[in-house]
Formats: C-alpha cells, sequence, structure tokens
C-alpha cells in the first residue's frame, strides 16, 4: 500500500515537470507542510489570473497529506470532506479525493518526506480559491488560500497583514514566529497553577490545563502578555492577546470505560517536536495529545492516541455552540459525549468548529 | 544610550528566535566591590544581549560548560572557554533550581509546580521533551507560591523547598488566601502574613529517585536557597518575616518543624486542628531554633543559596566551610558551623560585600571559582543591577588576613586566624567588643533584639603559635554573639577585611 503511494508521488513528479520545461510556469509555488500540527506551512499565495502555475507538496511532516484546489468557501469545503470521509476503505486508493466539481486541481496522498506536484491554469476570475487537506481530520484545520489578482505581491502582504495585526510588539508581549510556543504561565481568570499556554504560527493559540488535562480555551491573534509576571517582583497574573473562543472545556475530558467517573491520571510532559504533544496517563492508558487550529477561524483540532485502553474510550465536550466531528467513533451533541471504540482509539482526530 | 537600549529590549521582543541562536560575549569584566579579602578577585560575566536572565539555579554539566535557569523560564547553556551562550530550553514557569547529573548529565529543572527533566532528544542542543518528574505539591496563582531546589544526595532523592503563600487580600488573588493563617492567641489576626493556600506549602520535600514525594519537613516561610554538605545533611536558608524574627539558616532533619506554623495544615498530627487556638508556647516548644541567625540589615536582608567550599583548596583557606549569598545586600557571607549537644550552630561572617545585585545561587567551578547567580527582581537590590552574573575566585597564593572560624569553648570563644596575629594587639580584652542578643518567636513580622546587653571579655588569651586567641565572656544560651575585634593587625602588618563575627549560641557546651 505504503509503495503505491510513493509511485504516484514520483509519477506527479517526472510528468510534471518535464512539461515544465516545455511551457513557462508563471507562479512555481513549494507548499510545506508543519510537523504535526495539520498546516500547510504555506497559508496564502497569489497569483495572476490565467496564468500557468505549478503547486508542490513537499510533506515535511510525518502525516499523509493531500491538497485539492476549490472554487468556492466554507460550504464547499465542508462538502468536499464529507464527500471524502464517505469513500470510507476506498478513501486511500482514491487518495480521499471525491468527484465533485468545486475542485479546480488536486494533488494525491503524498507520503511523509515526499513531494507531489500540480500544474494547471489559474481562474480567470479574480478572488479566493481555498486549498486543503482531505485526509480524515486534516480539513478543518490544514487550509490555505490562492490568490487570483492582478497584482499578486501585494494581495500576499495584504493576506499576511490580517494574520498579524494582533500582534503589537512592545515590552512583555510575547510573540510566535515559524515555530510553536510552550510558555506555563498564570493566566488571569484561570484558577489552575499549572497552566501551559500554547502559541502556534499564525496566531492559534490555546491554554492546556495540566492538571484537569483539558484544553481551557482558545484564542486568536496575539499570543501572550506576560509582563505582570515579569516586572520588578512579578506576581501579576499575565494575559491572553487577540480573540477568546470557549472550546467545550470538560475536566479530565477523556476517559475510558465509563464517562461519568473521574478517571485516575497523570501528567507525564509534553514534546516539542513539531506540534506540542502533550502526554498524560488516564486509568492506565498512555496519551499523547496534539491541538491545532486554523488561522483567523474559531476552530480546533485535537488528535488523540491512545495506547491500550482497558475500553472504549470517551471524550467529553461541555457546552453548545459548535459542531464536533470525528474520524472515529460518534458524537451525540445531546449529551456531549464522544464515543471511540476500543479498537478505533489508536489514533483519531476531533474538530470542533464554533458556529 | 537609553532610547538605545529600550529599543534593543524592543526588537528582541520581536524576534524571540534570534535569542535560539548562538550569542558570543565580550571578555569579561573585573569589577571591585568595596569590601573583598585579598587575593579575591570578582569578574563580571557578560550575558547574552537583550536577554532578562534573573537567575534561578546553576550547575556545570559534565563537559564544564554552565547551565543556568531563570525566573524568566529559560535555560541557558554558557560555554565558558568560547564566551558562548546558547538556550537549551524556555517556556517553563519560574524555574528556581537546577541539578545536573556530573555523569550522565541528565537535566532537571523546578518549576512553580513541577520538577521536570529536561531531554534534548535529537541531539540538536535545545531541549525538546519536558518530562513531569514530580508535582505533588499544590499550587495557586498566588505569587508567592515559589518553588525553590534542587539538591540531591548521594543516594538519589532530590530536595527542594516549597514557599508559603502569600495571605492578604488584594495580593494573594487565590481565593484560599487566608487558610492556614496563623497569628495565634493574643495577637491580632493581621499578625500572621504568610498562609498555605495549596498543599504542603512551607514544606521542605523529598523526591526518591523513582519519584515518590514524601513532605520532610515543615516550618519554612520563605525557604530560597537550599544546600547538601558531603554527608548529605541538608541546610535550607529562610527570610525574616511573620514567625521568623530574622534570616536565618537551618539544618533540615526529617520531620523538624522549623518554625512557621502555616505549613502544619498538612501535618497529619494537626489535621481538622484550628492552628489559631493553639498557643503560642506550644509552638515554640515544638520549634527547632535555626542553626544560625543571620542579622537583619547588618548582615543580610534575604539570603539564597547555601554552598560547602570542596574546592580542595582552590578557593583560599576557607575549605569545608559554607558560602551564602543574600538577594538583598548583594554580599557573600562565610559560615562555619560546630555541633554542639549533637545540634548544629556556628558562626557567619561577612565575606565579599557587596556584588552588582542580588546574589541567590552558588556554584563552584572545577577550577575553585565561586560562580554567583544574581537577580535583583523588584526587591531593591543592594548592586542595583536588575540581574546577572559573577564569578569571584582566589589568586592560589595571597592568604588574607582573616577570622577562619569561631568556636564555642565552655568559657567563652576560640577565634582562630588565617596568619598569626600581632600578639601586643591581641592580648588586649579593649580591643574586643562582644555584643548578645535574643529574638523574639512570634507572629509578627521580624523581630527587634531582646535583652540586648555589651560586654567585654574579661580575658583574651593569644596561643602560642599566635593563630588563635581565646576570649572569656559570660555565655548565655538561645543569644547571637557579635564579635568585634578592633584596629586588629597581622603579624605581617596587614590589615583585616571583615572584622566582625556573629555567633549564634543555642546551647552551651555541657
Amino acid at each position: 500500500m505504503k509503495q503505491l503511494f510513493l509511485i504516484t508521488s514520483f509519477y506527479f513528479l517526472g510528468v510534471f515537470s518535464a512539461q515544465a520545461e516545455e511551457q513557462k510556469i508563471e507562479h512555481d509555488v513549494v507548499i510545506g507542510t508543519l510537523h504535526g500540527q495539520l498546516r500547510y506551512a504555506t497559508e496564502v499565495f497569489a497569483v495572476r489570473p490565467g496564468s500557468r502555475v505549478s503547486v508542490t507538496l513537499n510533506n515535511t511532516d510525518e502525516m499523509i497529506h493531500n491538497l485539492l484546489l476549490v472554487k468556492g468557501g466554507n460550504e464547499e469545503l465542508a462538502r468536499i470532506a464529507e464527500g471524502a470521509l464517505k469513500l470510507g476503505a476506498a478513501g486511500m486508493k482514491k487518495s480521499f479525493i471525491p468527484q465533485d466539481e468545486a475542485i479546480i486541481a488536486s494533488i494525491d496522498l503524498v507520503q511523509p518526506g515526499m513531494k507531489g506536484v500540480i500544474v494547471f491554469i489559474a481562474p480567470k476570475e479574480t478572488g479566493d480559491y481555498p486549498y486543503v487537506c482531505t485526509f480524515p481530520g486534516h480539513y478543518l484545520t490544514m487550509r490555505g488560500v490562492m490568490k487570483v489578482s492582478e497584482n499578486p505581491a501585494q494581495a500576499v502582504v495584504e493576506a499576511k497583514r490580517i494574520v498579524a495585526e494582533n500582534t503589537t510588539p512592545r515590552n512583555g508581549i510575547l510573540e510566535v514566529g515559524d515555530e510553536p510556543r510552550v510558555v506555563r504561565v498564570h493566566i488571569q481568570g484561570v484558577d489552575s497553577g499549572r497552566s501551559i499556554a500554547v502559541g502556534l504560527p499564525g496566531g492559534v493559540n490555546y491554554l492546556f490545563d495540566a492538571e484537569k488535562l483539558m484544553v481551557r480555551f482558545a484564542w486568536t491573534g496575539g499570543f501572550l502578555n506576560v509582563a505582570p509576571d515579569r516586572k520588578g517582583r512579578g506576581g501579576g497574573t499575565c494575559r491572553i492577546l487577540g480573540d477568546k473562543f470557549e472550546v467545550g472545556a470538560t475536566e479530565f475530558p477523556l476517559r475510558i470505560g465509563n464517562p461519568d467517573k473521574d478517571p485516575k491520571v497523570r501528567f507525564g510532559g509534553y514534546s516539542r517536536l513539531g506540534n506540542p504533544a502533550f502526554l498524560y496517563e488516564v486509568d492506565g492508558a498512555q496519551v499523547s495529545q496534539t491541538v491545532t487550529g486554523r488561522p483567523g477561524a474559531k476552530a480546533l483540532t485535537h488528535g488523540f492516541r491512545v495506547k491500550n485502553p482497558s475500553g472504549d474510550v470517551y471524550l467529553l465536550l461541555k457546552g453548545d455552540g459548535f459542531t464536533v466531528s470525528s474520524t472515529a467513533g460518534k458524537w451525540s451533541a445531546e449529551t456531549g459525549i464522544l464515543k471511540v471504540p476500543q479498537k478505533e482509539a489508536e489514533e483519531f482526530f476531533v474538530s470542533l468548529e464554533r458556529q | 544610550m537609553r532610547i538605545f537600549q529600550a529599543l534593543m529590549k524592543n526588537l528582541f521582543s520581536l524576534f524571540p528566535v534570534v535569542l535560539a541562536t548562538t550569542l558570543t560575549a565580550p571578555l569579561s569584566a573585573q569589577e571591585r566591590p568595596n569590601r573583598i579579602p585579598a587575593g579575591y578577585t570578582a569578574h563580571k560575566i557578560e550575558t547574552p544581549e537583550g536577554v532578562s536572565l534573573g537567575v534561578g539555579g546553576m550547575e556545570f554539566g559534565p563537559d564544564g560548560s554552565l547551565f543556568l535557569c531563570t525566573r524568566e523560564g529559560e535555560v541557558w547553556k554558557y560555554i565558558i572557554k568560547k564566551k558562548q551562550w546558547s538556550l537549551f530550553a524556555d517556556g517553563l514557569h519560574e524555574s528556581l533550581g537546577l541539578w545536573i547529573d556530573p555523569k550522565s548529565s541528565e537535566t532537571f529543572v523546578i518549576q512553580r509546580g513541577e520538577i521536570t527533566q529536561l531531554i534534548d532528544t535529537n541531539g540538536d542542543g535545545r531541549a525538546d521533551l519536558y518530562e513531569s518528574f514530580n508535582a505533588s505539591w499544590g499550587v495557586t496563582d498566588n505569587y508567592h507560591e515559589y518553588a525553590f531546589g534542587l539538591v540531591r544526595d548521594s543516594k538519589g532523592n532530590f530536595y527542594g523547598t516549597l514557599n508559603t503563600s502569600l495571605s492578604w487580600p488584594g495580593w494573594a488573588r487565590s481565593k484560599k488566601w487566608d487558610v492556614a493563617r496563623v497569628w495565634t492567641t493574643g495577637y491580632k489576626d493581621t499578625e500572621g502574613k504568610m498562609g498555605r493556600a495549596a498543599k504542603y506549602r512551607g514544606w521542605c520535600f523529598k523526591v526518591s529517585p523513582n519519584g515518590e514525594f514524601e513532605p520532610f519537613a515543615a516550618g519554612l516561610r520563605s525557604p530560597a536557597g537550599i544546600g547538601i554538605n558531603r554527608d548529605d545533611e541538608l541546610f535550607f536558608t529562610d527570610n525574616q518575616g511573620d514567625w521568623e524574627a530574622t534570616s536565618s539558616l537551618h539544618h533540615i532533619v526529617k520531620g523538624r518543624f522549623h518554625g512557621h506554623p502555616s505549613s502544619l495544615w498538612d501535618h497529619p498530627d494537626y489535621k481538622g486542628k484550628d492552628l489559631n487556638a493553639i498557643p503560642l508556647k506550644d509552638y515554640e516548644k515544638l520549634w527547632k531554633r535555626p542553626a544560625v541567625w543571620i542579622p537583619h540589615g547588618e548582615l543580610a536582608t534575604s539570603p539564597g543559596e547555601p554552598i560547602f567550599n570542596y574546592t580542595g583548596g582552590k578557593f583560599g583557606p576557607f575549605e569545608n566551610q559554607m558560602f551564602i549569598g543574600d538577594q538583598g545586600r548583594s554580599n557573600i557571607m562565610r559560615v562555619s558551623l560546630q555541633k554542639v549537644g549533637g545540634d548544629y550552630q556556628g558562626v557567619i561572617f561577612d565575606f565579599v560585600n557587596r556584588l552588582q545585585t542580588g546574589c541567590i545561587r552558588h556554584v563552584f567551578a572545577d577550577d575553585g571559582s565561586l560562580w554567583v547567580g544574581q537577580t535583583g527582581r523588584g526587591w531593591g537590590s543592594a548592586g542595583g543591577k536588575e540581574y546577572g552574573l559573577q564569578r569571584v575566585s582566589w589568586d592560589g597564593e595571597t592568604t588574607p588576613f582573616s577570622m577562619h572560624d569561631v568556636k564555642l569553648t565552655k568559657t567563652g570563644f576560640r577565634v582562630t586566624f588565617t596568619k598569626q596575629v600581632e600578639p601586643s594587639l591581641a592580648k588586649e580584652a579593649k580591643n574586643y567588643m562582644v555584643e548578645r542578643w535574643g529574638y523574639a518567636y512570634h507572629p509578627r513580622y521580624g523581630s527587634g533584639k531582646t535583652n540586648h546587653k555589651k560586654d567585654a571579655p574579661t580575658k583574651a588569651t593569644v596561643a602560642n603559635d599566635g593563630r588563635s586567641v581565646h576570649l572569656e565572656v559570660p555565655l548565655e544560651e538561645e543569644r547571637v554573639y557579635k564579635i568585634i575585634l578592633n584596629g586588629y593587625k597581622a603579624n605581617d602588618g596587614t590589615d583585616m577585611v571583615n572584622n566582625t563575627a556573629w555567633y549564634t549560641l543555642n546551647k552551651l557546651i555541657q
């Protein structure tokens, strides 16, 4: 199976690079992937209307990804993602690319460390054309926008300014560059003494509580003002920058066997290789949790890896005003519980988006 | 100039990634403190420009490079020969202690809520796995809940100290601000300033090699420094405050109560008891007096880490003695302990006064120099700087003229010297001033001197070798004796730099 994908990637590389020599490529775009973050390294690029474009998906991540360029907006993306999921067992074979008229161009699944290329003619109509990875669990956060504009350079500058507008450089402000930041702090209004703020590139931030093993909330835009803790004696609580949004925070949200019982837990720390992964034990099962989001969107995707659970795995999310989708198990909005069968808990992604 | 510095700071906050790269510092500068014994010099180490480096812990790695953790939550590595700084870890919560295995280089750091092992799994020089080793104590958003450390005994047990919570409305922030605030009968409820907003505040703890937590000793208030000697004996310093008459050095023994009652809230014998209904004399009976009182203002205001000099003579004539820096006065003090009646008591001297800012962490390098990690952090450190790093070294040949030690005898004190004294001056009883006083044990913030008396020694006897003097003095238990040597000179004509000794006499020799 794996070999098949490798061949596919090479195939694309070969065929299109040969073509590229014959006809002039006006825009040669290479899109990387951020390690473990379910994000493209390039989330915006711009091309001229009707130009010849080459897009290379350089998959430096450890997960498999594809790339679908779409005409339309959120509605079309949701439909395509759902179509990809519906492919079910045939999904891998079809690279999770469903039949859909809104798809302009696509790159098949690309294995870690490999590349995939597509050459196409850009639409003549100026505007924003989103691209997305439709591998199950990825679509909510793994997105970007191709801008079709008469002035591509200007369009990119403007787009990047929107992402950066909340970060005012002054004393005490911690910012996030190209790498995720992980900072343990006391945050204003949060009673936990063991809070860990995580800032991902592009203004995606959240607060992980190492005592209750939950994501307390998330925010878009700027990261942290730590001046109250750092000036003089310190001791002031730090402030989040940007726009906060609720993410269904529930104490000890991950449970095994019984959703009604507080589990026995132990926080084990975190890895900072790529996207920060929180490591902990729930009733004897080893859990690794990553969190990612989409710049500017009130949305998060949790990636869970649960090793040797003694029963079915439950994820509790309190509150309303958001939609939940998962690559495994069944979500009940009524009870606020996602039930993942024991056998499917090895790896699953849960996406949450505020309505 | 100021504007330029401010601009530089802003630039660095703009580009945090820049800090991750290696920085090279210019040559270190030598600075002359007001008082420093002959043969010793203080050098300033240039720290990475634009980085706020409030030192919280220091240790040398097996390859001889210095690691330090900071109040700002970073761990920096300094390659001494290349004068090169690089960032090893960041985002820690006020890291105030560090321990590195001298063989395997395993690195542990203590932050507010956790002992964490920092592991560089991919060998790129940056920690990427932050593994929680133990987090068994309570921590709230109360700003005074520092966790200090980190020492390890020969059996692999870790020890650290946990600050009490600041219990005062408006300052405490945690809703549990007044839990276990103790003022006891006869005192106003405004007199217990510190309390316990979470588990094991005010305790010294032990964590076994496999990670089991054990509350080890109680009664600590603001224990900013912990140290260990070759025999696995533990010591910590505390700061003046409620229940703490003045700054102090304590010998930690399992089960001991060191004076501040808030910690007893988590003691099994006091479970559910009203700590304010217990009379003061009961606490006093339970209280283990400090081995050494450090008179507030005279000598120190907020002592840091105690460290033993096992340099094999590379740090001058004070082998096996203890050195303690002070965060407030920015000085380094020297301690010699004496076991009397089964317990430590002893003498403390000023040593270097003063360095560039608050001295809180200390480590001896292989070459015998004492590295001093510094932080000012708004407590008005005498040195004036906000943070810094200095190194005090001895030239290997000059013997400074100094008291070497003061030991209690049955009838007074024997003062020994680093050199022969000038006998005609030393034998004159009028060249000595002796004061003694006690301290009150109470919930109030600090204590003035009680029963303060001044005596001249009745007799001063110079030993045949000229290296010591015996002073006959009226002796009394539970007193600090301050011995001042006036107009003293060595036989070779050199002056004494620090001419005062403070001896804590808890027990008389029976």
